[in-house]
């Protein structure tokens, strides 16, 4: 009765083993994971150029955060090496681990160093990323336990010259990896939307929507901000310059007056140009 | 062996990223070194359970030593908008300073040596499309004055 009983339970357990290692370790073609680390290279690559433009005001003990919020359980190579000779050499590291991962170049390597230079970023100023920069952490991270330079790469190039163009089979548990993170994400953010409101309220995309008509879109046609910035304090200043017609030389209470003090009154604040130049 | 690597992945995974339950916080204790130790912490609401119903925007009031006013926009990209956003809220008081300080330094050239900083909160309600209702204004607030100490704009 015992050996009946126990069979379609031992089947059940041997169908699950099966499918657990078929979604896991089933060797297939590393030709996906080779665009995948092309991909992921490049926009590495972009996200360090973009960065550029910030990466003393944001990292440095210098910037906005002049010390690492800690949380528990974090570290950064940033708190060991906190100068900004360091913050730039790490961030040239981090090129550098980038060009490699597009290329292919020891590839487990240079994603690792992506990964640990990242995350020291990250955890130097969180508060200035988004989901997407974790995102990228994690694909680092995944990509450096991943055969990602087995196929269209310097990697392969140098050890198998000969057969460059072909694609060998490996497990792809470290790209099932990925997916199911992202699956996951998604899964409980769906989740957690059902438990909110129906949305009478509006969409997010009023955002954007209302962001057009901020203090941004208020310049002159075809001026810039800092053209806008050097030419406010004279007009603010005398009376006499002001484009717009003002009720009184100072902020009052009234209409379109602005509770921040600007110095003139003005139908829209920040002074809309088209309102006030009239 | 790799499966159990996999398992205790995906366990920390999962876990970590359940909304907001009883289980979560149960398993949070045991969870947490892990995914901050090791890079795996992820959080990506996306605007779930509800979209937001103001939208802000933090600028700068910038006065220089000869009289003069600058409005200091954050440059328009997204890691500016998280930081302002971030820190409008007063538990994030201690971030006002450095920030102004921050903005007064960078406005401190050409012989122009800024005074004082404002930093400006802007909000706007959002209504609901089609909603018939007026536009609201856009309502400010100076919520930190920084005043530049006198030979050095940080």
């Amino acid at each position: 009765m015992t050996t009946v009983a126990s069979r379609p339970v031992g089947g059940m357990a041997d169908r699950l083993v099966g499918l657990w290692n078929e979604f896991w370790f089933k060797p297939t073609s590393t030709a996906t994971l080779a665009l995948v680390r092309i991909a992921f290279g490049g926009v590495l690559l972009a996200w360090c150029v973009f960065m550029s433009f910030d990466l003393l005001a944001f990292f440095s003990d210098s910037g906005i955060l002049p010390e690492r919020v800690a949380y528990p359980w974090t570290w950064s190579l940033l708190e060991v090496f906190s100068s900004d000779i360091a913050l730039v050499a790490l961030f040239g590291l981090l090129v550098v681990a980038a060009i490699c991962i597009i290329v292919g170049y020891h590839t487990r390597l240079a994603s690792l160093v992506a990964f640990v230079v990242l995350l020291s970023f990250e955890r130097r100023n969180l508060l200035v990323l988004n989901a997407a920069d974790i995102l990228l952490r994690l694909f680092a991270l995944y990509l450096a336990l991943a055969p990602a330079g087995a196929a269209l790469s310097v990697d392969r190039w140098r050890h198998h010259r000969d057969r460059f163009w072909e694609f060998p089979a490996r497990a792809p548990w470290a790209l099932r990896l990925v997916q199911v993170q992202i699956s996951v994400l998604y899964l409980f953010t769906v989740w957690l939307k059902l438990q909110g409101s129906p949305g009478t309220r509006g969409p997010p995309c009023r955002t954007p929507c209302a962001s057009s008509r901020s203090p941004a879109s208020t310049f002159p046609p075809g001026s810039t901000r800092r053209r806008w910035s050097r030419t406010w304090p004279p007009t603010a200043r005398s009376p006499s310059r002001r484009p717009w017609p003002c009720s009184s030389g100072t902020a009052g209470p009234g209409p379109g007056s602005s509770p921040v003090g600007w110095p003139c009154t003005c139908p829209s604040w920040p002074p809309s140009w088209s309102a006030c130049s009239r | 062996m790799l499966s159990s690597f996999l398992v205790a992945t995906l366990c920390a995974v999962v876990l970590w990223n359940l909304p907001k339950s009883e289980l979560r916080e149960v398993t949070a204790p045991l969870v947490e070194p892990v995914v901050n130790l090791t890079g795996l912490d992820q959080r990506w609401n996306l605007f779930a359970p509800n979209p937001p119903r103001m939208t802000y925007e933090t600028v700068a009031r910038i006065e220089y030593a000869d009289g003069g006013l600058v409005l200091w926009q954050p440059p328009r990209n997204d890691r500016w908008r998280k930081w302002l956003g971030a820190i409008r809220s007063e538990r994030s008081r201690r971030l006002w300073e450095p920030t102004a300080a921050w903005i007064a330094e960078h406005h401190d050239r050409g012989g122009r040596r800024p005074v004082r900083v404002e930093l400006v909160l802007r909000s706007l309600e959002l209504l609901p499309p089609g909603s018939g209702q007026p536009e609201p204004a856009w309502q400010e607030e100076i919520f930190y004055t920084h005043d530049v100490p006198r030979g050095g704009a940080s």
